[in-house]
């Protein structure tokens, strides 16, 4: 579930659309036009493919063992440190992200396919092993790692690796949203601002940041979703320490395959991050509606 | 630069390359002057622009605005001066209004004076003041999107003018507006040029624009300037067949004969010899003979009659401004009916819908055509 498939999001409408003109009517804009009936089954098996699983999980559910299960001491630790470390690590894509799909946008051809092959890696790489390849950055033995050691930084098996592990994998969902929202707006508008006496660094503030603000919280809402969901990377690269590492993936493994504990637990707190994830994509959703940007 | 008449004036002499297209241009546009830039597309006049704007740089050549030189590329290439667009006080007003969608129509004319250093309160004093002049003060405080194309254009003339820029790049301003919307925005932006003596640039092909707005038009074509001139002359005498078709004149391209006449060889040996009747007073301007010449006339100016059954067609020297023809296709044409003939497929003969159908106008039909001399005016070519 938290592995969300990659889509770089629901396009950013054009503003423009929603302004009731009737010279933007297009001919194709009809209903009548509809889906070709032998394409209805397939669609529909899709649906099941993905609704099932997750009304399998609700039917096995133990619903009287839930309250307790989300409300123990090691689930409610478990969510904040994951709510925590993928917010933090948001907010490092969103600051690393943004002027790197900027970057990519504007590159030349051949640097930005360069730039693209390597920010589409972590996305088709299985995260275990980005988190081989981190501990081969950082881990003790490392590239970085012995000197960070003689620093007395040590970075494998802290919350701080939980961070990275998570940058690593979600970072490609918010440069692709961005950098295809910036490729959409196109530098017209930012010619004019030019034009008019702004600054590069206005221009980006006050033009193109606005203008693919819906690119960004697309590719916010994703990389926060694919944060909160990361496993293989950290459980390789940060461990499964209670309270420090142990985020809520790690804990629903944990409780799935812990001795004693019953699958029930496990489910019920598949539950909770089921839930999480749907609150952050409707509020994000309600959001993007009553934005008139 | 030295002198008053030079101030402020643009003067590029350019070479620019995107790809495989190469333009080079030399333009100079002075102070209260507005230039029209006519040519088809892919002739070079947004490289043109985008080379002046600065968003592009030359890879030979010169920009310069008034004292100050905004360009200049050596023979080898080399950049010897870059002054960034933000720097260069050029207004770029396109066929789309691109305002910028987030901000107010109050802020957008604001953005300009806020960008080049005025605070909020004054750049918004400042942005009142130009929605005011352009009539659209009404719209401060909605958004772009809630403004037809007309409105959007003209806050567009209110930004653009509100950085006070030191030339004005338009291309194709009315494009996109319906006929009444665009010739207000013309007499707006008309008098608005005048009012700031800013030097424009006019890309367009509306030869309405041309005559409206500018005294002087440059024609490009493949990159290259074709003609430059008054308006009056190039869309008098065009020099290209694009400008032709704009203007709705017959550009023909011959050759000059002794007697200071054009002629045509039209297919299967057809000959056509086009006068204007010159005199000996203006002898001294008659094309050398054989060389390149060209005549131009009106559509509508050509006479058209039956031919009867026994005509003597033939004859060894055709006699000027009268030739005969076969016609190939027949169109529609403001008011009645255009026709082009076998023989000389590129002149359109006009005629008046009652016209066409009293001579029984039919494709294959054979005809008599003539012209006075005073509607053909004849040049030579370079």
């Amino acid at each position: 579930m938290t592995e969300t498939p990659f889509a770089p999001g629901p396009a950013p409408s054009p503003p423009s659309s929603r302004s009731p003109s009737p010279s933007r009517e297009r001919i194709g804009a009809h209903r009548a036009i509809g889906v070709p009936g032998a394409l209805l089954a397939p669609a529909a098996i899709g649906v099941a493919v993905l609704a099932l699983p997750l009304a399998a999980l609700l039917l096995r559910l133990d619903w009287s063992a839930v309250p307790a299960a989300v409300t123990s001491p090691a689930a409610v630790e478990a969510l904040t440190l994951s709510l925590v470390t993928a917010a933090i690590a948001t907010g490092c894509c969103i600051v690393l992200g943004v002027p790197l799909a900027l970057v990519m946008a504007r590159a030349s051809r051949r640097t930005a396919a360069v730039l693209r092959t390597l920010v589409t890696l972590p996305l088709v790489l299985p995260p275990l092993v980005g988190g081989i390849a981190l501990l081969a950055l950082l881990g003790r033995t490392g590239l970085f790692g012995e000197s960070l050691a003689l620093l007395g930084v040590r970075i494998p098996f802290t919350t701080t690796a939980v961070v990275i592990a998570q940058v690593f994998v979600a970072l490609p969902f918010l440069v692709i949203s961005v950098e295809g929202s910036l490729r959409a707006v196109g530098t017209r508008f930012e010619a004019v601002a030019a034009s008019l006496g702004a600054r590069p660094f206005t221009v980006f503030r006050r033009v193109t940041l606005p203008l693919v603000l819906p690119g960004v919280l697309a590719g916010t809402v994703l990389c926060f979703a694919r944060a909160l969901g990361e496993f293989g990377a950290t459980a390789l690269f940060a461990g499964n320490t209670a309270g420090v590492t142990r985020t809520m993936p790690l804990a629903i493994y944990t409780a799935f395959n812990g001795a004693g504990v019953s699958e029930d637990t496990a489910i019920a707190l598949s539950l909770m991050l089921i839930g999480v994830a749907i609150a952050v994509l409707l509020v994000m959703r309600g959001w993007r509606e009553d934005a008139p940007r | 630069m030295t002198g008053g008449e030079t101030s402020g004036a643009l003067v590029a002499e350019v070479v620019s390359e995107r790809g495989a297209f190469r333009l080079e241009a030399a333009v100079r546009v002075d102070r209260g002057e507005v230039l029209a830039v006519l040519g088809p597309n892919g002739s070079g006049k947004s490289t043109l622009l985008a080379t002046i704007a600065g968003l592009i740089a030359p890879s030979r050549g010169e920009v310069r605005l008034g004292e100050r030189e905004l360009a200049r590329s050596g023979s080898d290439g080399r950049r010897t001066v870059a002054t960034a667009v933000d720097r260069r006080r050029i207004g770029l007003l396109g066929q789309e209004s691109l305002l910028f969608r987030h901000l107010s129509v109050l802020e957008n004319v604001a953005f300009g004076p806020r960008s080049q250093g005025l605070r909020a309160g004054p750049a918004r004093t400042e942005a009142r003041h130009w929605l005011e002049r352009v009539g659209a003060a009404e719209f401060a405080a909605r958004r772009p999107a809630e403004l037809s194309g007309g409105q959007q254009q003209r806050v567009a003339i209110a930004r653009t003018l509100a950085a006070r820029p030191e030339l004005l790049l338009l291309d194709e301003p009315f494009a996109a507006l319906d006929v009444p919307t665009a010739a207000a925005m013309r007499r707006l932006l008309g008098e608005l040029c005048a009012e700031t003596a800013t030097p424009t640039v006019l890309v367009t092909h509306d030869p309405l624009d041309a005559i409206v707005l500018a005294r002087r038009a440059a024609v490009l074509h493949d990159g290259r300037i074709a003609q430059i001139g008054t308006v009056a002359e190039v869309l008098g005498h065009p020099a290209t067949p694009f400008v032709a078709a704009l203007a709705g004149v017959n550009l023909a391209l011959g050759v000059a004969t002794a007697r200071g006449e054009v002629q045509l060889e039209g297919t299967d040996g057809a000959r056509l010899v086009l006068s204007s009747g010159s005199t000996a007073a203006d002898a001294a301007a008659r094309p050398a003979v054989g060389r390149a010449a060209s005549a131009v006339f009106s559509p509508g100016a050509v006479h058209v009659a039956p031919v009867h059954e026994g005509t003597q067609e033939a004859s060894a020297a055709p006699v000027a401004n009268r030739w005969f023809g076969t016609v190939s296709l027949l169109q529609p044409a403001p008011g009645g009916v255009r026709l082009t003939t076998v023989e000389h497929p590129e002149l359109a003969i006009d005629l008046p819908g009652a016209a066409a159908v009293a001579l029984d106008l039919q494709p294959g039909a054979r005809f008599a055509f003539s012209i006075a001399a005073e509607e053909v005016t004849v040049r030579v070519r370079d």
